[in-house]
């Protein structure tokens, strides 16, 4: 007789988890590679900083971090499936949490004397930051919860 | 309550989603009471950093980073294991007390360490680049790079997800199984990659 965690192990190879996973477009994987841009980014500026340094390779990294995101948003809206009340609900509060974050972060910077060109790249990254990662926390809430009901 | 948990669970497996007992529903995703304490951590950050006091700045990005560090260890290679081999409603229970907790506390220490450590490094002008420990700072930079998207991308929506399946009346055990199974190993990869940091903060220190 196979045991209650073998079975649960089975139930999650074969069964219903697997099979939504599927059924959904990559928008959360799309979110993290939208992350992942702008943390790179966000590294090489902080690696430079506070002294003078090209913005090109930060801004570049940005605008392709924007793309995906924006790409992954087209995506999320364009779902049938998706439960717009659950995702909103999460999405608010988490939209509000990271905001204050990236606005803390957007303080240490202009209190540091950033200004100019760097202080709008920084800015830019900072919006993605506020507004990526609770799309990524909400579309997954969404993904796994509403499927299960 | 055991036998008729353990009964419910199999039931799930066998037969679909099953009625949670209420002891696992009744919890707050996220616990109000503490808020104030995070408030009050957070102000005292913004604080230093406006103060640019080194012992507070040293306070924070010390306890922070050692908290931080200490409670991914714990939880990937201490709490993963044994949850591993717990039945899964007492799996359900312990995740619906542990987890509202960890949704509060790991931002709060990621913010007081990564706030704290950069004006730090500031005020000791190691950012520059001509600084001795510019590179080690960068390494760690990009150590906690890669920490941030597993965090943020990985391990926080999972956490969340959990929340949320156990609130249901008719929570999946496969899905908090599958989605605790994401968030233990991530936080023992976290810290494991802590260790890594702790190795140039100390060199950084010794420098």
């Amino acid at each position: 007789m196979s045991s209650t965690p073998d079975k649960l192990a089975a139930a999650s190879k074969s069964g219903e988890v697997s099979n939504i996973k599927h059924s959904y477009p990559p928008i959360a994987e799309m979110g993290v590679v939208s992350l992942a841009l702008i943390v790179v980014g966000g590294v090489y500026t902080a690696s430079h900083y506070p002294h003078s340094f090209s913005l090109l390779i930060p801004t570049i990294l940005a605008g392709l971090s924007w793309a995906v995101f924006l790409v992954a948003l087209g995506l999320l809206f364009k779902m049938k499936a998706l439960a717009r009340e659950i995702f909103f609900k999460v999405g608010k509060w988490t939209l509000l949490v990271y905001s204050l974050i990236a606005g803390m972060l957007e303080y240490v910077f202009v209190y540091d004397g950033t200004r100019g060109s760097a202080l709008i790249v920084i800015t830019v990254m900072l919006a993605m930051f506020a507004i990526d990662i609770p799309m990524i926390i909400a579309f997954t809430v969404d993904h796994f919860t509403s499927n299960n009901n | 309550m055991t036998e008729i948990s353990s009964q419910s669970f199999e039931q799930s497996i066998d037969q679909g989603p099953i009625v949670s007992p209420p002891l696992f529903r009744d919890f707050k995703i996220i616990p109000i009471k503490a808020l104030p304490l995070v408030a009050a951590v957070v102000i005292g950050l913004v604080i230093s950093i406006a103060g640019n006091w080194t012992w507070a700045l040293d306070f924070y990005h010390v306890v922070g980073g050692g908290f931080w560090t200490a409670i991914d260890l714990f939880l990937g290679f201490v709490i993963g294991p044994i949850m591993n081999k717990m039945s899964i409603p007492a799996r359900m229970e312990f995740t619906s007390k542990l987890m509202p907790k960890v949704v509060l506390i790991m931002p709060t220490l990621v913010t007081m360490t990564l706030g704290s450590g950069f004006q730090l490094a500031r005020k000791l002008n190691n950012l520059s680049t001509g600084a001795p420990a510019h590179g080690w700072l960068v390494l760690s930079f990009a150590i906690v790079g890669v920490m941030t998207v597993i965090a943020m991308g990985i391990l926080q929506p999972a956490n969340v997800t959990v929340l949320f399946e156990l609130k249901k009346e008719h929570p999946n055990g496969a899905v908090i199984a599958k989605l605790m199974k994401r968030f233990i190993y991530t936080a023992g990869i976290m810290g494991a990659m802590q260790v890594g940091t702790l190795v140039i903060m100390t060199r950084v220190a010794s420098l």
